[in-house]
């Protein structure tokens, strides 16, 4: 008792020495003034390596987001649950819900629980392949996929999911820059996954992407035509292109758009033209 | 850097790389000394949102940059997010008068922290004493005025090294006490 009462006394003097910096910081404005390289050492003393700060610049800042040096990220299906028994689905829901709040390691102790409840299970082994990639084990994650496309073989969603996540998976390894990535490999993955499962509406805008990446500008085109159906579509191709956007090695994402019809673009920069707009200029590149 | 201008966006667009990585670095070092412990808070997140706060808002003529975005902005916009994330105080005792602690709390606390506080400073430095003085006989007094009063008062470069000391004493405490 009487050791705890003397910790405290010590803290709170303690604080109260921390107090008094920040007075004469703040009187004799220190942190302005004091030489560069000094305020540059107590950085590294405090474990911070000045470098990390000096790279971000004033664009980034003002741009509302910083380039990101993991080149993974996750797009979490809303797609119904219907025939899962009640536990399993009930976990598939956390998961989701914990993959959206980018809480990964606990999403991973929720999709270990539904492998264990039901082994047979493809959207749990799937999440957990996904996992693999977003806490950057990605060679485990595509082994995991490719297992996928034979254990369920004769399961078209599984199937299409695992060659999603294998085409994923290479772009990751490549930090989604063109340069390191085989992309013609990437958009016939996303394109296989396509159609086996045409819902895919994320499938879809990396599969756009990838086909602008490869200089496919006519297939891109007919693709943005035959996508504008699809429900989900444009929520899709705006995540994937804001997630790339953040990214240090990604494609530039804003010559990629250069390419999308008008309509598209305007829709995207939330400026939609009216309707009478929208359609004329729907078929005018 | 000392402004003639008012706007923090025309100040911050007309920086150059050299002077930004300065301004950066400092705000940086402001962050750690006042938030570093704080795991609730990210340094680039807070960095940036006090940009981002800055960039659209005016300063007093000849009132330095860093001392702006760190004193002024930073500060106000990190005390909204941690009230708003558990309406939890900053510091234990921060901007907490004398009078505030004694009409809390017991007086009997206080005077043991006075007298810890005496301790560990100890009598081998004249200034930090000095300090550490004042601020308990009235925490809300400017040191500044208080340090002019003084004959001969004291230059600024003697209370920066004193600074010095007092966070070189202030991180050796923090270790020792983290290893019991």
């Amino acid at each position: 008792m009487v050791k705890n009462r003397a910790q405290e006394i010590r803290q709170l003097a303690i604080s109260e020495l921390e107090q008094l910096a920040i007075s004469l910081d703040r009187e004799f404005e220190i942190t302005s003034t004091m030489p560069i390289e000094e305020i540059e050492h107590e950085l590294r003393e405090m474990g911070v390596d000045p470098r990390r700060l000096q790279s971000l610049s004033l664009d980034q800042m003002l741009s509302g987001k910083r380039l990101s040096k993991n080149a993974a990220y996750v797009y979490v299906s809303d797609e119904l649950l219907q025939d899962e028994p009640i536990k399993v689905k009930e976990l598939i829901l956390q998961l989701r819900y914990l993959g959206r709040q980018h809480r990964y390691e606990e999403a991973m102790r929720v999709t270990e629980q539904a492998i264990s409840i039901a082994p047979n299970y493809w959207r749990a082994k799937n999440s957990y392949a996904s996992l693999c990639l977003l806490m950057g084990d990605l060679d485990k994650g595509e082994e995991i996929y490719l297992r996928l496309l034979e254990e369920f073989s004769d399961n078209p969603k599984a199937v299409a999911a695992g060659l999603h996540g294998c085409a994923c998976a290479k772009e990751f390894k490549g930090k989604l820059n063109p340069e390191e990535i085989n992309v013609l490999e990437v958009s016939r993955l996303y394109e296989q996954a396509l159609e086996l499962d045409d819902s895919r509406a994320n499938t879809r805008a990396c599969l756009l992407i990838n086909t602008v990446l490869s200089g496919e500008v006519n297939k891109s085109r007919k693709l943005i035509e035959e996508s504008r159906q699809y429900e989900g579509f444009f929520e899709a191709l705006s995540f994937e292109l804001a997630e790339r956007t953040a990214r240090e090695y990604a494609a530039n994402i804003y010559k990629v758009v250069q390419v999308f019809p008008i309509w598209l673009r305007n829709l995207l920069d939330g400026s939609g033209p009216e309707l009478s707009r929208f359609e004329s200029t729907s078929i005018a590149y | 850097m000392k402004t003639s201008t008012s706007s923090i966006k025309t100040t911050l667009d007309s920086l150059s790389d050299e002077e930004w990585r300065e301004i950066i670095t400092r705000m940086g070092y402001f962050y750690m000394s006042r938030y570093g412990w704080d795991r609730r808070l990210e340094m680039e997140d807070v960095i940036q949102a006090t940009i981002l706060a800055a960039y659209s808002r005016t300063m007093p003529e000849g009132m330095d940059l860093v001392t702006f975005l760190c004193w002024t902005v930073m500060r106000s916009h990190t005390s909204h997010i941690l009230k708003r994330m558990n309406k939890c105080r900053i510091d234990p005792i921060e901007e907490c008068s004398e009078s505030e602690l004694i009409t809390k709390k017991d007086l009997h606390k206080y005077d043991q922290v006075c007298a810890e506080l005496r301790d560990l400073i100890g009598d081998d430095d004249p200034l930090l004493r000095i300090l550490v003085e004042y601020r308990i006989r009235d925490p809300d007094a400017k040191l500044c005025d208080m340090l002019s009063s003084l004959t001969p008062p004291i230059p600024k470069h003697e209370v920066v090294n004193a600074y010095r000391r007092l966070k070189t004493l202030i991180i050796k405490l923090k270790r020792k006490s983290d290893n019991g």
